[in-house]
């Protein structure tokens, strides 16, 4: 069987063109062969498919995330004149087989995130692997909220920004003058099941020590460090479920912890 | 339009400039690639694909005609002779630093090694096959069969572990 090719190029059978699928999706082909292809798609439903599988897949490789430039949107939206005709976005709803969706941004950001920041302070940690603090079994979901209110609203309770430079994730933390801590919001993708969150305080010379996970969609979160510590940042990282003891991911967020004193 | 863009657009962003080695001429593709969301929504059709899927694979033709284009393939030439001097191609590890996603590393290091690198070179490296099949010494049909094949590989893995490009 031949495929029908059209114009200089040169017929190719199916089975030549089904040969070229692949590259043809990454691009990697051009002149003679790539007009065949590409005059044979509309008529072939099966290789029409396999290169929209292939694009998925390049496209999961080429997924890395990183911000782009925030004045780039307000060149694009001062090219916008006319609204569109209406854009069909039905794919955009989660596909059943993946609705445990990763956010592939996130992999641009922990590709990219330092973690060394170095901020002076005086923080002991209570290592806590794996667990939060008591105030977690002590309290209720209801209970945390007002727990965290009264906390915010503590003038001598510091604020502790976690944020990126290289993308829109962001965290925030209060920590108050007895060591307990909460974290207080978290934009943060939603991570499959088996992956979780977790707070780390990290040491002035780069040691993580555990404050616990905060499962795949963080929320209000306890924890727990007391004045004696060199810790000098919190910062958060993605793991593995149940969560690391010792974690050598990127930080996704970090922040300085306030200086004691 | 502008939720499309803050959803896909730094993914967009990216590849471009992954592939076109400078931000300038990225920042164009991704400007270029939503306009063209905006001017001719019905390009996309979601029966074929997710809307990050397309948006992707727009920018990247957009890249690889420009990387071919004489001028910016000299220039990229130049830059990666550069970079790699004395150290010779390094190209595997920019891309592990890169896709980093576990989900993604995990796809990616079940390939064959030689599958693996005949992909990489032709995505992120913007070449043909045929180049490839030259920089790496296999005939163009082993190279063409290396890249379907392994990006049929990938593709049960990817979706077994949840990623989703949408």
């Amino acid at each position: 069987m031949r495929a029908q090719g059209s114009g200089d190029a040169a017929p190719l059978t199916h089975v030549a063109i089904e040969a070229l699928l692949g590259a043809y999706a990454l691009d990697a082909v051009e002149g003679p062969e790539a007009e065949v292809v590409a005059n044979h798609l509309p008529t072939c439903p099966r290789c029409r498919s396999e290169v929209a599988d292939h694009r998925e897949v390049a496209a999961a490789l080429g997924n890395v995330g990183t911000a782009a430039p925030p004045e780039l949107w307000d060149r694009i939206q001062a090219s916008l004149e006319e609204p569109p005709p209406e854009l069909s976005l039905t794919r955009l709803l989660p596909l059943p087989r993946r609705r445990r969706a990763v956010r592939m941004s996130l992999a641009a950001a922990a590709a990219l995130a330092a973690v060394v920041v170095v901020f002076a302070v005086g923080f002991e940690i209570h290592a806590l692997q794996h667990r939060v603090n008591g105030v977690t079994s002590a309290v209720s979901d209801h209970g945390l909220q007002q727990v965290v209110a009264a906390a915010l609203a503590d003038p001598r309770a510091q604020r502790v920004d976690l944020r990126s430079p290289v993308s829109h994730f962001s965290a925030e933390a209060v920590v108050l003058s007895d060591g307990h801590g909460y974290l207080t919001d978290a934009s943060l993708p939603a991570l499959s099941r088996s992956m979780t969150y977790q707070l780390w305080a990290v040491e002035s010379g780069g040691q993580r020590v555990s404050l616990g996970t905060l499962g795949p969609h963080p929320g209000l979160s306890p924890f727990s460090i007391s004045a004696r510590s060199g810790a000098t940042t919190l910062a958060v990282t993605a793991e593995t479920a149940p969560g690391a003891t010792v974690s050598t991911r990127s930080a996704l967020v970090w922040g300085p912890l306030p200086s004691q004193g | 339009m502008a939720e499309s863009y803050r959803r896909h657009a730094g993914a967009v962003y990216a590849l471009a400039r992954r592939v076109l080695g400078e931000v300038t001429t990225a920042e164009e593709v991704v400007q270029e690639v939503f306009l063209r969301l905006w001017n001719q929504p019905e390009k996309f059709d979601p029966d074929r694909g997710s809307l990050r899927s397309y948006l992707l694979a727009q920018a990247h033709g957009r890249a690889v005609d420009l990387v071919r284009a004489d001028a910016s393939r000299r220039r990229r030439e130049d830059r990666q002779a550069r970079e790699t001097a004395g150290a010779g191609y390094d190209l595997e590890h920019e891309v592990w630093d890169l896709a980093v996603a576990d989900h993604i590393k995990e796809a990616v290091s079940a390939l064959p090694p030689d599958e693996r690198r005949a992909i990489e070179l032709a995505y992120f490296g913007g070449h043909t096959y045929r180049e490839v099949a030259v920089m790496l010494g296999e005939p163009e049909g082993t190279v063409k069969s290396r890249i379907r094949t392994g990006l049929k590989r990938m593709r049960p893995t990817l979706s077994a572990s949840g990623v989703t490009l949408s």
